[in-house]
């Protein structure tokens, strides 16, 4: 019996349009409600501040047809539904024949019982995990409160070793960096229609309070993932405490684009270190053009890590998200990592 | 087994004169199928007719005095059937296991302190009437860190136990500053200082622990039913006869008013021992209200509030010479008790394995107990034997390593014979050298440089480690403990046992005994347990002692129980009673085989409208002989020296443990502490906010205890050997296996990474400091 769930209202939106009808009429009272794997939670912690109040209303959006969902269509790519849960993401044939490294950073997430339930537009918008965000006692920055109590506090495993900003949250989401690294679409829908947000766009900083430029009465309806050249190579990998449920202490998302033994392309996303999914262009840099060889490699994950600022309990994730460049470069190249 | 040694009240029984039928056979728990099939009720489903739920108000502060309480608003609110506070139970004392602990006391001394109560019709209306209870704080300066608390400077804390020279387990005085009874414990012999004149080597080391929640499965739950005269708690509790006199006693009710009862527990390894806090205000409300009051506690609650291990800090300094031989041990530790504790029940116990282990004549170790402003700590499994095993078996391969020697050798070089090396007490039994030889030789101890070529190259490092431990919990005075087995004409058998079973397989354990005393199959027996109503006062199931404690009890019963059958079945088979034998099922003469019956045809000759009845009791361990039982595990490990990351491969656990009745439950003791014991050492770390106290990892997210992938492959062994003190030899296994674990993988590490790490829990972070990779 979860005693601890307050009474709350709860409407089956059939329509992208009917969701967003009760959205703007609720306000803030409203939430949007998927796997509710995050959300809920909240709501039973009784997680809540000047800027997050606690939901009195909670529209679900699995009702709505066509947003779970998985298309691909040759050399256009890929198109998924908001509300299409990550089980159904890494046990895609799909998905994972031409897309890799998204079902691997989709399986990574938690544990299976959370991959039955959240969906791939929910682990983009969830919020800090944080644990003076997820305990009730703290009025912090995230919440709409005045400061972050992590900085001078403690702050060993979900922070950001990037020194910025107000609040040093660290972005728990798996996908996303993932879904930079390939160039993905979100696709939102609010009152005035559709909008399609590059990925690179659509994480906030850490001095804002949310961390999307997602609006208060508008969804994701769709990730959309553009076809990748056929040079393309991919790796993800994540490093968390324990064998599952757990979020990354650091992760990388690597994509190569290799010809004839050297990089044409190269993206590099941090995730589990810094407030957004970390992009680390200068590392991109040192390998386009190169060949493909582990000294290059090796001074790629050093210039990936170079601008690092850890806080004082958290300087492990430095050495440590080298280590993870290195042999995600190392894997998405071919090359065998020394184990 | 030489049956006049059994320890139990009066004549000891017969011998059974016959190879075990039951006794040693892997037979499955009788409540095996109700658990995996979910029609076990346990507490939480309990539902009767008007019950309330109830809640309770928890303080926001560290440390703050309580200037006034207004529950009017509270009490006004429609639903509300009851509310307790201060103000209109200013003097309450409750009581776990018989320590007297404030319950609404001026001074709130923790964040999560128990402040006001409420009991409503229905949950939402409770959690709304706490909202409506507006309470004016002083906040007062708070001290976390038992260092700090200690110097003469500090703020003191008020802690929530009251000194009761009755009980042994309470504090027998005010702290003096934050210091526990004012006074530290102290074991010493021989010379210190000539100790280490003596020695060649000298290692001085600092050893950190941190907290261990039992985050267990089953979050507290009771209802607690009142008619107006008799009170009866349907708990989840681990000791039934305990809580209902800790329940009486805090109610002002004389015990056979308040029946106890636990039809199926969902863990407590510790913590759900005795009448805790939460229940009192229960119990409280449900006869204020005078009708059933049900409570339930959410997960952060259950870390916040229930007692948990304590953290700890050792200074430890040891001599050695060249040749391995011991020459000095030095040592001081220190507790964070937090607000209170059944600490009076564990003082010497953190260093007392520290001072037997090993043979060392010059000793000297010092228990230091300081109250702070943190969550109230107590009883889990293995509570100080853990971490007393965790600085000395770590400081013993510092030693090995600085001398240049294997460091089983070192452990065997200095094997202690005697359980008290001064007075040369001997032990009831003592096979750790077997214990050592078999757990290692399991994991290819003798080879294990086999890693060092593939360690130099690449990040993955492997190694192997070891520790040996001891542990207690083998039935201790001044306890009670009494069975009773019932023989019933149709043929079945009753064993009535005042205990609860844990989740160990203690029912399962104690109808075996029975069976195999009576000579009838184990189906044919039925433990009742887990009820204060039709039992005699047994202990609660901790400590280990169910099998230690009970085990002579029940076998005692049984005996008497098959004398009284066996006299109404002698003359129907024209034999004396004691010619006659029994065994599974039937009952034969034992110089013509040819005359038997069954045990459900003798039980016809019972008078019709009668039973046999039969009791046993335990008593005390005799002082001049030290019981104990030993083991050791070895375990292999892996380090990814480019993440941090710690794998525990295998582990080898030898355990002694006198006779195993019961091999598949006592390997499941084996698997449990292990499991348990790899959450402590790489897992669990609770984190406090150092400002304010509050817990910031309540839940089962941030507070990683393992998951199935942690789990090794266990190889567990059981040592035999008689030990005649007890039910066919039969001792303690429950709390032990988690002992060494922390040692044993700490000390695989090194061997694997070449790093000492000396404070739990060894995360990446820890893993990647030593290597020098990160400041």
């Amino acid at each position: 019996m979860l005693y601890e769930i307050p009474q709350i209202e709860h409407v089956n939106a059939r329509s992208t349009e009917e969701a967003i009808y009760w959205l703007s009429r609720y306000g803030d009272k409203a939430k949007v409600i998927a796997g509710g794997t995050d959300l809920l939670s909240l709501i039973k912690d009784k997680i809540n501040g000047p800027q997050m109040p606690i939901p009195e209303v909670l529209i679900n959006i699995k009702t709505i047809p066509e947003m779970d969902r998985i298309d691909y269509s040759p050399g256009k790519g890929l198109s998924i539904g908001a509300t299409t849960t990550l089980y159904d993401i890494e046990s895609s044939n799909e998905v994972r024949e031409k897309f890799g490294m998204l079902a691997d950073a989709a399986h990574e997430v938690a544990t299976n019982q959370i991959r039955n339930m959240g969906t791939i537009g929910g682990n983009l918008v969830q919020r800090p995990w944080c644990w003076y965000f997820r305990v009730p006692q703290f009025n912090c920055y995230k919440k709409g409160g005045p400061q972050c109590y992590a900085i001078s506090g403690s702050h060993k495993y979900y922070f950001s070793m990037l020194g910025l900003g107000v609040c040093v949250m660290a972005h728990p989401s798996d996908t996303a960096p993932a879904l930079m690294a390939l160039g993905a679409e979100i696709v939102v829908a609010g009152e005035s229609g559709q909008r399609r947000v590059p990925i690179d766009g659509f994480f906030l900083g850490p001095q804002e309070v949310f961390e999307t430029v997602l609006k208060p009465n508008e969804i994701i309806t769709e990730v959309f993932i553009p076809e990748q050249p056929p040079n393309t190579r991919g790796s993800f990998l994540k490093s968390r405490l324990r064998g599952t449920w757990d979020f990354a202490l650091s992760s990388v998302a690597a994509r190569l684009q290799i010809t004839n033994g050297s990089y044409d392309d190269a993206k590099i996303i941090l995730g589990g270190v810094a407030p957004f999914p970390f992009r680390v262009p200068l590392a991109e840099d040192a390998l386009r053009g190169k060949r493909v060889d582990e000294e290059v490699i090796s001074l790629a994950a050093a210039v990936a890590v170079k601008r690092a600022h850890p806080l004082a309990q958290n300087g492990y994730k430095v050495p440590l998200t080298q280590n993870l460049v290195k042999r995600a470069l190392m894997s998405a190249s071919g090359l065998e990592a020394e184990v | 087994m030489t049956e006049a040694k059994l320890l139990v009240q009066g004549i000891p029984p017969e011998p059974l004169d016959r190879p075990f039928t039951v006794i040693g056979h892997s037979i499955s728990r009788i409540d095996g199928v109700e658990k995996v099939s979910g029609t076990a009720e346990y507490a939480g489903d309990i539902q009767l007719p008007n019950m309330l739920c109830a809640k309770i108000l928890r303080c926001p502060h560290a440390h703050a005095r309580i200037l006034k309480i207004d529950t009017s608003k509270a009490e006004a609110l429609p639903g509300v059937k009851a509310v307790i506070s201060r103000n209109n139970f200013p003097d309450w004392l409750t009581y776990w296991y018989l320590i007297p602990q404030f319950a609404f006391p001026e001074i709130v001394s923790y964040v999560g302190q128990e402040v006001a109560a409420v009991a409503a019709v229905d949950i939402d209306t409770a959690e709304r009437a706490l909202k409506l209870i507006e309470v004016d704080y002083q906040e007062l300066p708070a001290v976390f860190d038992p260092e700090e608390a200690l110097k003469p400077t500090s703020q003191k804390v008020t802690p929530l136990d009251v000194p009761d020279s009755t009980c042994p387990r309470a504090p027998a005085a005010w702290p003096v500053g934050n210091l526990y009874e004012g006074k530290t414990d102290i074991h010493t012999r021989g010379d210190i200082a000539k100790g280490f004149q003596d020695a060649d080597v000298v290692i001085e080391e600092v050893y950190n622990t941190s907290y261990q929640f039992h985050a267990t499965l089953q979050t507290r739950s009771s209802v607690i039913d009142w008619d107006g005269e008799n009170m009866t708690v349907h708990d989840s509790c681990q000791g039934v006869w305990q809580v209902s006199q800790d329940i009486a006693k805090s109610l002002g009710l004389p015990m056979e008013k308040v029946r106890v009862v636990v039809k199926y527990q969902g863990g407590g390894f510790g913590s759900k021992a005795g009448a805790q806090r939460y229940l009192h205000y229960a119990s409280r409300l449900a006869m204020m209200a005078g009708r059933p009051v049900r409570i339930e506690l959410t997960r952060p609650e259950e870390f916040i509030s229930h007692p948990h291990r304590h953290a700890t800090k050792t200074y430890l300094k040891m001599g050695v010479k060249r040749d391995g031989t011991l020459t000095a041990m030095e040592g001081r530790s220190i507790l964070n008790l937090g607000v209170g504790s059944t600490y009076g029940n564990q003082k010497e116990k953190l260093i007392e394995t520290a001072f037997e282990l090993y043979e060392c004549p010059n000793v000297k170790l010092e228990q230091v107990a300081v109250y702070t402003n943190t969550p109230l700590t107590g009883y889990m499994r293995s509570v100080m034997r853990a971490i007393g095993d965790f600085f000395l078996e770590a400081h013993m391969d510092r030693l090995a390593v600085e001398i240049g020697m294997d460091p089983l050798d070192l452990r065997m070089k200095n094997y202690a014979v005697f359980g008290d090396q001064v007075k040369k007490l001997p032990y009831s039994a003592k096979n750790l050298d077997k214990c050592m030889k078999i757990s290692t030789d399991a994991i290819d101890w003798k080879h294990r440089d086999r890693f060092v070529e593939d360690n130099k190259n690449g990040p993955i490092k492997r190694g192997i480690g070891m520790a040996s431990y001891m542990y207690d919990g083998v039935g201790m005075a001044p306890f009670k403990a009494s069975a009773d087995v019932v023989i019933k004409r149709n043929g079945t058998v009753e064993v009535l046992a005042g205990v609860v079973d844990i989740g160990g397989g203690q029912a399962t354990m104690m109808a075996m005994l029975a069976a195999e005393e009576l000579g009838v199959n184990v189906n044919s027996v039925k433990t009742v347990w887990g009820d204060t109503g039709p039992t005699q006062f047994a202990p609660g199931t901790h400590a280990s002692r169910m099998t230690a404690e009970m085990g002579p009890a029940v076998v005692q019963a049984a005996a008497n129980a098959r004398k009284k059958l066996f006299e109404l079945t002698a003359q129907r088979l024209s034999a004396e009673p004691i010619e006659l034998r029994s065994a599974l099922g039937k009952i034969q003469v034992s110089r013509d085989q040819q005359r038997s019956m069954s045990f459900e045809e003798a039980c016809q000759l019972i008078p019709d409208g009668e039973e046999i009845r039969a009791s046993g009791s335990r008593k005390p361990n005799p002082k001049d002989i030290v019981f104990h039982t030993f083991g050791s595990q070895a375990c292999e490990v892996e380090v990814n020296t480019d993440t941090g990351a710690v794998r525990v491969l295998r582990v080898a656990s030898a355990h002694e443990l006198g006779k195993v009745l019961n091999p598949k439950l006592v390997d499941s003791q084996h698997y449990g502490g292990i499991i348990m014991g790899i959450g402590y050492t790489l897992l669990e770390d609770p984190e406090f906010d150092s400002k304010t106290g509050i817990m910031l990892n309540p839940d089962l997210h941030q507070y990683r205890i393992p998951t199935s992938l942690e789990v090794p492959e266990i190889l567990p062994f059981n040592i035999e050997a008689p030990d005649p003190f007890f039910a066919y030899s039969a001792k303690a296994v429950g709390e032990a296996p988690i002992v060494p674990v922390a040692p044993s993988v700490r000390n695989a590490i090194y061997h694997a990474a070449g790093i000492w790490i000396n404070s739990l829990p060894i995360t990446p972070d820890a893993v990647l400091k030593a290597l020098g990779k990160s400041k």
